[in-house]
């Protein structure tokens, strides 16, 4: 048994703990296959959030479909919050390179995310997330898992055990009130 | 606490969207910084935004048209597509490169998929082979067609030009040369009409302008409606089939508007052409179109038929617009604009759009023969051909040789209005008189027509009506009056009366039933009664002293019939009701000479049918609800009677029919509050919760103030597991009416599922003292005791709920459960 598959048990069994273990682990995967997977792309390939994040599920869980969304959900959740950092981090690390400082290896190719190639943005985003968090934390996570994790909103709504409609709705909310907060950012 | 942000932004994205500043202001009641907030987020909502969309497949929401697949980049037999350049209700326009034989730029035209159907395919095949018959050069040329994918296209002419009112305005183009584009748009139609081809949709933006070597070109394109004259598709079947009029209702001539089935002839094309040339005259359209959007579909009908417009100098003398703006696009004063617009330019306008297409132009070349008569300051055809009128043209083309004889027809014009003078004083006074107070009419008229046919929320079309009618008033009081005018008026205001009052009791009618409809105890439901009692007094109807054949007499008779038979019915179930929670007894025995009194009330045989179903609760196929409305055009069929409609269905158990139906009636009314209430609860009823709260979202956008509304919501959204918002709609349910036992007990419940047992107790202790026999306060107060760990004072609580409810076992209200679950709990504390 993997690891990850061992934590999302004890999830499922109502570990409080376990949650926070996951983090860390799915990070240092998708990290890895993001570099691996670009060393070996061929040119012009794009490569989405989306297919990284199924790519780490399925290496990192066993029988990967037999497991409930439920649980899923779990996994998904800790897979955007890690697309989350290692965005964050990049887009810092670029504007450190603009800046002439740290010469970071630029390791991953713009393609597979849009916030890459507009570091800017993606901080502002990021900040706008963090006070949304403090206000709606569901609606939130709704956001991370679409717009880090890559998902659709029926996958969304499925990790999330909502109806697709509601999720449509709470992304209706979320999307124009993250919007215009990054649009004050920027005024 | 005030009403949220995310509830308002919810509501307003609901609304179509030339309602929702109205609803904002409303909303937000002067709160400026609360209205700006939430503008910008319904702004927000509006935009595109790459960044954050892109991440994620959005294109799998629960409600995404079909989306078009035939897009930018791909390529079609030997075309690449480009870029898109237009879209229509069942085609796109695409802007393509081709390669062979030559490369060129073209535009290609396709059906989109999924409206592939035999009458779109049709039609489609109709513009091809039209466009084919024609070479003109003021017509787009087609080059091509095929079929991709069992999808037919066509390729044309790239016309790269702007709508041609764009081009005159933009170019400030003086009046002369914008008549001289407008006579080659005529031979251009001429060419067409030569064809067999009537064009239909002539409008500024089938008629471009291009620039050839510097010089304007006109292209008249998108025969998309088009037809031969002799053939036989016949509009009827697009029209039922698509729930949508061809053509557009500004340019549309009276009888097309009309569908009457009469055949639509070149000179329907005139009439487009005439109003057109209004257009570019004045730079608005007889109906304007801000006009026509917001009244109904009956009434825009009524309006092209029968509004006569402005002539258009007097349109420009009483514009909204400003007139020396007007006046600066065509580089002239705006005396001189209305100068040269006055007399022969208003008869050929005028000509052209005459209701009666036997007086319009006989052909598009004779009206271009006219324009160009009065460039050439020759006399023209239309208008009325006095001495007086030709002679002031002749007198034109030879100014400076006739002083002397114009002053000897001075002295004799003199002579000859002296001795008319005193029998013409009253005359004009009358004359004076009339035409003010028809014009007055004529204006309030239109209002009125706007308000009846506005949602019965549209609190601003009936002050507009209203400033209308005191217009009207006012000019009957001014002196003496032409007899039909002054009939016409008193007509009017006869009108205006009946239709005002009909709203009032619409908007009274559905405020009872939001309010108390869901109710579950005998207190409200007398309320309701009382209510319905004094709703009736009020409108001369007296269930104390008249029969029940006298009272279905008196509302089938009455202005408001629909309504008031809607308030009948609703009253019959009321008592029902209140029987029922042990109040007055009423039977079958007792209700069947009302309901018989119902049935012979309402004109309206489908709604009768419809009503003894729903009523008499028998069971009901869904091929008996089919075959009843085999053959009604449900177009017609006014939304609130669709509703029940689809209620029908869900009584026959076809829920995905009675969504069907319920969706129709929505996309012809999305802001009729009673549709979307209906629609929620009946999927409420059908588990779909979700849903549910969306149109209920709606119907708090649609009005606010009725506190029934935002309980309803407040209750669907905790179904939907959303219990902090529910919460807040219920506190705001709870704001516009503080002591409302069922809207305590709803907080209750969500309180109660928030597992804040305190609160819920305390909220379903208000609400019993409010009504002591309501179980369910009962039951929520035994359940947030057990929550607190006090299951020896639940118990009692519990046992009373058992009692209150006797033999009713409502869904929701497990109640033996409870008091099972209290009683264990008891006994596991003792040990």
């Amino acid at each position: 048994m993997t690891e990850v598959t061992r934590i999302m048990q004890q999830i499922d069994a109502g570990d409080p703990q376990a949650t926070d273990q996951l983090l860390p682990l799915v990070y240092q995967e998708l990290k890895r296959l993001a570099a691996a997977k670009l060393r070996n792309e061929q040119a012009g390939q794009t490569l989405q959030a989306t297919e990284l994040v199924h790519e780490a599920w399925l290496r990192l869980v066993d029988n990967g479909d037999d497991f409930q969304w439920n649980s899923r959900g779990h996994f998904f959740g800790a897979a955007a919050q890690a697309m989350r950092r290692i965005l964050v981090d990049r887009a810092r690390s670029r504007k450190a390179l603009k800046r002439g400082g740290d010469r970071q290896r630029v390791e991953l190719d713009p393609a597979w995310h849009p916030g890459v190639e507009q570091p800017d943005k993606l901080l502002a985003m990021n900040e706008a997330l963090e006070r949304f968090e403090q206000i709606d934390p569901a609606k939130a996570e709704l956001v991370k898992l679409r717009f880090f994790a890559g998902l659709t909103n029926r996958q969304a709504a499925a990790a999330m055990n909502i109806s697709p409609a509601t999720a449509d709705r709470h992304w209706a909310w979320a999307r124009a009130w993250l919007q215009t907060e990054m649009q004050k950012g920027i005024d | 606490m005030n009403r949220s942000e995310e509830f308002i932004f919810a509501a307003a994205i609901e609304l179509p969207a030339d309602q929702r500043d109205r609803f904002l202001d409303d909303a937000c009641a002067g709160d400026e910084q609360l209205r700006e907030r939430v503008a910008a987020l319904v702004q927000a909502h509006e935009q595109p935004t790459q960044f954050l969309d892109l991440p994620s497949g959005s294109g799998d929401q629960e409600n995404t048209d079909a989306g078009i697949q035939v897009s930018a980049g791909a390529v079609i037999d030997h075309y690449k597509l480009l870029q898109k350049i237009g879209e229509g209700g069942f085609g796109v326009v695409y802007m393509a490169e081709q390669e062979q034989p030559v490369r060129r730029k073209v535009a290609l035209k396709i059906i989109k998929p999924g409206m592939d159907t035999r009458a779109v395919i049709a039609r489609f095949e109709a513009e091809r082979q039209a466009l084919a018959m024609m070479e003109h050069p003021n017509i787009a040329r087609v080059f091509d067609g095929g079929a991709t994918g069992g999808r037919p296209y066509f390729v044309m002419e790239l016309v790269r030009g702007v709508p041609i009112t764009d081009y005159c305005d933009k170019n400030s183009l003086p009046t002369r040369q914008r008549l001289e584009l407008f006579a080659s748009v005529c031979n251009a139609v001429q060419h067409a009409h030569q064809k067999g081809i009537i064009h239909r949709d002539i409008k500024p933006s089938n008629v471009m302008v291009t620039l050839h070597d510097g010089q304007p070109v006109v292209k008249v394109i998108d025969f998309g409606v088009a037809k031969a004259i002799h053939q036989r598709l016949t509009e009827r079947t697009m029209f039922t089939e698509y729930g949508q009029m061809i053509g557009t209702p500004q340019y549309m001539s009276p009888e097309q508007a009309e569908m009457s089935g009469l055949d639509v002839d070149t000179r329907s094309d005139i009439y487009s052409l005439g109003v057109l040339l209004y257009e570019l005259l004045t730079g608005s359209t007889p109906l304007e179109a801000r006009h026509l959007r917001t009244v109904g579909y009956a009434e825009m009908q009524r309006l092209i038929r029968e509004e006569e417009p402005p002539r258009p100098s007097h349109r420009l003398s009483t514009t909204d617009q400003d007139l020396t703006v007007i006046a600066k696009h065509r580089r002239v004063s705006p005396e001189r604009l209305h100068r040269e617009i006055k007399g022969d330019l208003d008869w050929i306008v005028m000509k052209a759009l005459e209701k009666d297409r036997s007086r319009r132009y006989e052909s598009a070349l004779t009206m271009a023969r006219d324009v160009e008569r009065s460039l050439n300051d020759e006399p023209v055809e239309a208008g009325p051909p006095t001495p007086g009128y030709r002679m002031k043209k002749w007198s034109r083309r030879n100014r400076g040789k006739l002083v002397a004889a114009t002053v000897l027809l001075v002295m004799a014009g003199i002579l000859g209005t002296w001795a008319l003078s005193s029998w013409t004083a009253r005359r004009v006074e009358i004359t004076n008189n009339s035409n003010r107070l028809s014009n007055r009419l004529e204006a309030a008229g239109m209002d009125l027509g706007r308000a009846i046919n506005a949602p019965v929320d549209d609190e601003a079309v009936w002050v507009a009506a209203a400033a209308g009618e005191q217009r009207v008033r006012d000019a009957m009081n001014q002196g003496p009056l032409l007899e039909e005018i002054h009939e016409r008026a008193i007509d009017f205001l006869t009108r205006f009366h009946e239709a005002r009052e009909d709203r009032n009791l619409a908007y009274r009618v559905e405020n009872i039933i939001i309010n108390r409809a869901t109710h579950d105890d005998l207190q409200s439901w007398e309320a309701m009664e009382r209510q319905f009692n004094q709703l009736f007094k009020d409108y001369g109807v007296d269930f104390a002293t008249r029969s029940p054949e006298e009272i279905a007499d008196t509302i089938r008779n009455h202005y408001s019939a629909l309504r008031l038979a809607d308030a009948l019915e609703l009253w019959i179930a009321t008592k029902g009701q209140v029987s029922g929670y042990g109040g007055a007894p009423a039977n079958e025995e007792t209700m069947q000479p009302w309901a018989d009194a119902l049935y012979a009330a309402d004109p309206d045989p489908l709604r009768t049918e419809i009503r003894k179903i729903i009523f008499e609760r028998r069971p009901v196929t869904c091929d008996e609800l089919e075959s009843m409305i085999t053959g009604v055009d449900l177009q017609q069929v006014e939304p609130r009677t669709l509703s029940w409609l689809a209620i029908t269905f869900m009584m026959a158990r076809d829920p995905e029919r009675s969504n069907e139906i319920h969706e129709y009636a929505l996309r012809y009314n999305p802001d009729d509050l009673m549709v979307n209430y209906d629609y929620a609860l009946a999927l409420g009823k059908q588990g779909r919760w979700d849903r549910a709260v969306r149109y209920l979202m709606r119907c708090t956008a649609v009005r606010p103030e009725v506190a029934g509304v935002w309980r309803t919501l407040g209750e669907a959204l905790r179904e939907n597991g959303e219990l902090v918002e529910s919460r807040k709609a219920i506190e705001y349910a709870l704001e516009l009416d503080p002591d409302h036992a069922p809207t305590l007990v709803a907080l209750a419940w969500t309180q109660l599922l928030e597992e804040n047992y305190a609160e819920a107790e305390a909220i379903a202790r208000k609400a019993k003292s409010i009504i002591p026999q309501d179980a369910e306060a009962h039951a929520l107060i035994g359940s947030a005791l057990m929550g607190q760990g006090k299951p020896d004072e639940a118990l009692p609580e519990l046992e009373k709920c058992a009692e209150l409810l006797g033999e009713r076992r409502p869904e929701h209200l497990p109640i033996e459960q409870w008091i099972d679950d209290c009683r264990q709990m008891l006994e596991s504390s003792d040990d």
